[in-house]
């Protein structure tokens, strides 16, 4: 289990985590959202022993990461770079990694690699930026380590490639029962892979929740009224609100049925409530965040 | 019991694993460091098989190899500190190198297993190439070169004077090359490398850029021999007697320096000074040091500096600030030769060229004119320290140190010139550091009062000051017409502390008429026997030998 207790990461004045604290069992898939510069990277980094916290706790199955060689021999990080290992062919990488992982599993990785069609005696640095991809991806898998940090993983892959990495990646958490945590700007990902997710703003958690909740809890509506500037709708939590005409689009959070009840209450003349992607969900939160975020700057 | 030895072993192999994995990685330069080493060694065993075969009269002559030889030397050197150098930066690239270090501060490694397998990895790809090259070069001397030079120079045949010369010192190197030549050079050679290496990682440990970690051991070999010159030629600048620092604190405190003292005492008998204790310990104690800095800076960098140029941001100020004082240092040197009227030039011209160079570090470090508000206080004050400092060190007048006369029983020896043309030296080999005959000599029960009446003479110069000093408008640029007493102490811990006294004409005949030197006859008693080796006098053995 990981267990990040009140984190805190700072780089010079500038506070990239303020006081997350979150709890990722065992076995999940556990997808992590967020602008750029939100602090994911960073959380990823302090994750695999990377970065020292400058406050808090991070644990995994409550051992420290940072400088400890056991814990860190149970997890892998896949970084957001391209570079690394540049001057290596997959053979000779796939015969380092073996050296510090003992589960480490050459068949995994030679069937992978065919999968992926990744040349083995060439050197990385001859590689595309998605093969690259598939490669650390494909170490990722077959160091066969309890835990697994993906940090932008799907980043430069064809559609192809994603589905086939995806798949490859589904096979793993559910035969492996890898714990697994996704940082991606592609939430379609998250949404196809991850169990729950959590949504990184400014270095704070804005939320962490199953995915089913995420999205069943914030709808869509569109419904028109004869007179749309004299309905009140404060008892809705509203998140977004645009008309057009006496037609009214609504980002909500509640339950369907409740929410139904309440706007029937006034007499629509329409009324149609739909489920948010996740997509639509983050873009929706990060509104609100910016929001609040510029009211209390006024 | 045997999960402990099982939970050591795993650490220990992943230690090793990481080992030869940094190892891999270094191939490329071992294999230029191989060639580089072949140069070496080998090479000259070569050459010195040859040479004892050759015919000095045959056509192909073998003044090409000599040639060669003494190009090769200095050439095969710099190209080992450099590739060392090179083994230091890329060992520890993962502190300078953002997109690496996320993999290599991942894997399943303690901070100690890390650094250590880094070090060793750098260490071991310069340092092994050179100890084979020089065991190869031992076997191939061994088995082609073992005949005495010139045993085939055709009848008849006359060398010139540069194969003579150089035939000589070959002559003396194969007579005694292993011993003598050989095992010093590789020990200064492995020293070297390691003290090269060790700032290498040092200032790798400092830097989080590859352009920072690359420049910066070239700096700090630069700046740290600038400011032990400048600042211990300042601290003794108002001081009499003090003539010569020396070299020791430039010798100790960088590779470079070491390397270049340690290959000058080659010639002559000074060669064992480098097995000195006085001279060795204090290299090994920087060594050390620089390791054990290293060791801990390492441990506490933080990555996400990793990609900034410095690590630690305060080494920005320290640079900054080293650099400032160097430059005004340097013009402080000028302070005793132009006196006090030129005192404000000198500030300006300091402050002008502090300012030129600390302006371009710092649109370097800021990319820009950034942060031009506080780089200019930032300047005012190093400026105004870097003076302070050197009026401290001006107005310190030595700290004492002038006035410092070693105690009889830490002498080893003692060496006085009187006027720089009459010698009226107490074995005027102490040069040789090594030289144990010459400590013998200081040692003998028989001369136990050389040392007392040594001290005696030298008060009395302490206590006759010149003129020449104490005249500030003297402006003594290019020098002037002056004499000068030379006393040069050799200690028991292998230092040399050496003093000149200068006299005007009139100083000189004050001296002489007040007997300052006759009073010393009974040191001309001791001295004596040094030109006269007869009766029961200790001889010298270097004395003997010639």
């Amino acid at each position: 289990m990981i267990q990040i207790t009140n984190i805190v990461k700072k780089f010079d004045a500038f506070t990239a985590l303020d006081g997350v604290t979150l709890t990722i069992p065992t076995g999940t898939a556990y997808g992590l959202i967020g602008s750029n510069g939100a602090g994911k990277s960073t959380l990823l980094r302090l994750l695999s022993g990377v970065y020292n916290a400058d406050g808090g706790e991070i644990t995994i199955d409550e051992q420290k990461i940072y400088d400890n060689a056991a814990t860190k021999a149970k997890l892998f990080f896949v970084n957001d770079e391209t570079i690394q290992y540049h001057t290596y062919t997959l053979k000779e990488l796939s015969n380092m990694y073996k050296l510090f992982y003992d589960n480490y599993s050459d068949t995994v990785f030679e069937e992978l690699r065919n999968v992926l069609q990744l040349p083995v005696d060439k050197k990385l640095s001859s590689f595309s930026k998605g093969m690259k991809r598939q490669s650390a991806l494909i170490f990722g898998i077959a160091c066969k380590t309890e835990y697994l940090f993906l940090d932008e993983v799907f980043d430069g892959l064809d559609p192809t490639m994603r589905i086939v990495v995806k798949k490859m990646l589904a096979d793993t958490i559910k035969t492996e029962g890898l714990t697994v945590i996704l940082s991606s700007h592609n939430l379609k990902e998250i949404d196809e892979l991850c169990d729950s997710a959590g949504l990184i703003h400014k270095g704070n958690l804005v939320f962490n929740r199953q995915l089913g909740d995420i999205k069943g809890n914030i709808h869509k509506i569109q419904t028109a009224f004869d007179d749309p500037d004299s309905v009140d709708l404060s008892d809705i939590e509203i998140l977004q609100k645009s008309q057009t005409g006496s037609v009214i689009h609504l980002i909500v959070k509640g339950e369907p049925e409740e929410l139904r009840a309440k706007i029937n209450a006034r007499s629509p003349k329409i009324l149609d409530i739909l489920p948010l992607s996740l997509e639509e969900v983050f873009i929706h939160e990060l509104e609100v965040l910016g929001y609040e975020y510029n009211r209390n700057d006024n | 019991m045997n999960t402990t030895v099982t939970t050591t072993n795993n650490k220990v192999n992943k230690a090793f694993s990481y080992l030869r994995f940094r190892i891999t990685e270094m191939k490329v330069l071992i294999v230029i460091n191989c060639i580089v080493a072949a140069a070496g060694f080998p090479l000259f065993a070569a050459i010195f098989a040859k040479y004892t075969h050759m015919d000095f009269g045959s056509p192909q002559s073998q003044y090409f190899n000599f040639t060669l030889l003494f190009f090769l030397i200095p050439l095969v050197g710099a190209a080992t500190m450099f590739m060392t150098y090179a083994c230091g930066v890329t060992a520890f690239s993962h502190l300078h190198n953002k997109s690496i270090s996320d993999m290599h501060l991942s894997l399943p490694l303690t901070h100690r297993q890390r650094f250590w397998a880094n070090f060793a990895a750098g260490l071991s790809s310069s340092l092994v190439p050179f100890i084979v090259s020089f065991f190869i070069g031992i076997l191939i001397f061994q088995i082609f070169g073992n005949k005495s030079f010139g045993s085939n120079i055709t009848e008849g045949y006359e060398m010139t004077g540069i194969q003579r010369l150089v035939g000589e010192y070959m002559t003396n190197i194969i007579d005694g090359i292993i011993n003598d030549y050989v095992i010093p050079i590789v020990f200064i050679g492995i020293t070297g490398i390691v003290m090269t290496y060790s700032l290498t990682v040092f200032c790798n440990t400092l830097c989080g850029k590859f352009f920072t970690a690359a420049f910066f051991p070239f700096l700090i070999s630069g700046l740290v021999p600038l400011l032990t010159l400048t600042t211990s030629t300042l601290a003794v600048s108002q001081t009499r007697g003090v003539s010569d620092i020396g070299s020791f604190p430039y010798a100790i405190s960088t590779p470079i320096g070491y390397v270049l003292s340690s290959a000058s005492l080659l010639t002559g008998n000074k060669i064992k000074t480098v097995y000195m204790p006085v001279y060795i310990i204090p290299v090994l104690l920087i060594i050390a040091i620089m390791i054990i800095s290293s060791y801990f800076l390492s441990k506490n960098v933080k990555a996400e500096n990793i990609g900034r140029d410095f690590l630690y941001k305060s080494i920005y100020n320290v640079q900054q600030g080293l650099v400032c004082l160097s430059v005004v240092s340097f013009f402080g040197l000028f302070y005793s030769n132009v006196g006090e009227r030129y005192t404000n030039w000198l500030i300006i011209l300091a402050a002008i060229f502090s300012f030129v160079i600390f302006a371009v570090g710092h649109i370097v470090h800021y990319k820009g004119f950034k942060k031009l508000k506080s780089g200019a206080i930032k300047y005012a004050v190093m400026l105004c320290s870097s003076l302070a400092v050197c009026v401290i060190l001006i107005m310190g007048k030595g700290f004492g140190g002038a006035e410092y006369i070693p105690p009889a029983n830490s002498i080893s020896a003692v060496k006085i010139l009187e006027f720089g043309n009459t010698d009226v030296t107490v074995n005027s080999d102490m040069l040789p550091l090594t030289n144990d005959d010459y400590a013998k000599f200081a040692r003998t029960d028989k001369y136990k009062g050389l040392s007392i009446e040594i001290r005696r003479v030298h008060k009395m110069f302490l206590d006759n000051p010149d003129t020449l000093n104490s005249n500030p408008d003297v402006f003594r640029f290019f020098g002037s017409s002056y004499y000068f007493v030379d006393i040069d102490y050799q200690l028991k811990n292998g230092l040399i502390i050496k003093r000149r006294y200068l006299y005007e004409n009139e100083d000189v005949d004050m001296l002489i008429d007040a007997g300052v030197l006759v009073e010393a006859e009974p040191f001309w008693d001791i001295a004596e026997p040094t030109w006269d080796i007869s009766g029961d006098v200790p001889e010298p053995v270097l004395d003997t030998e010639e």
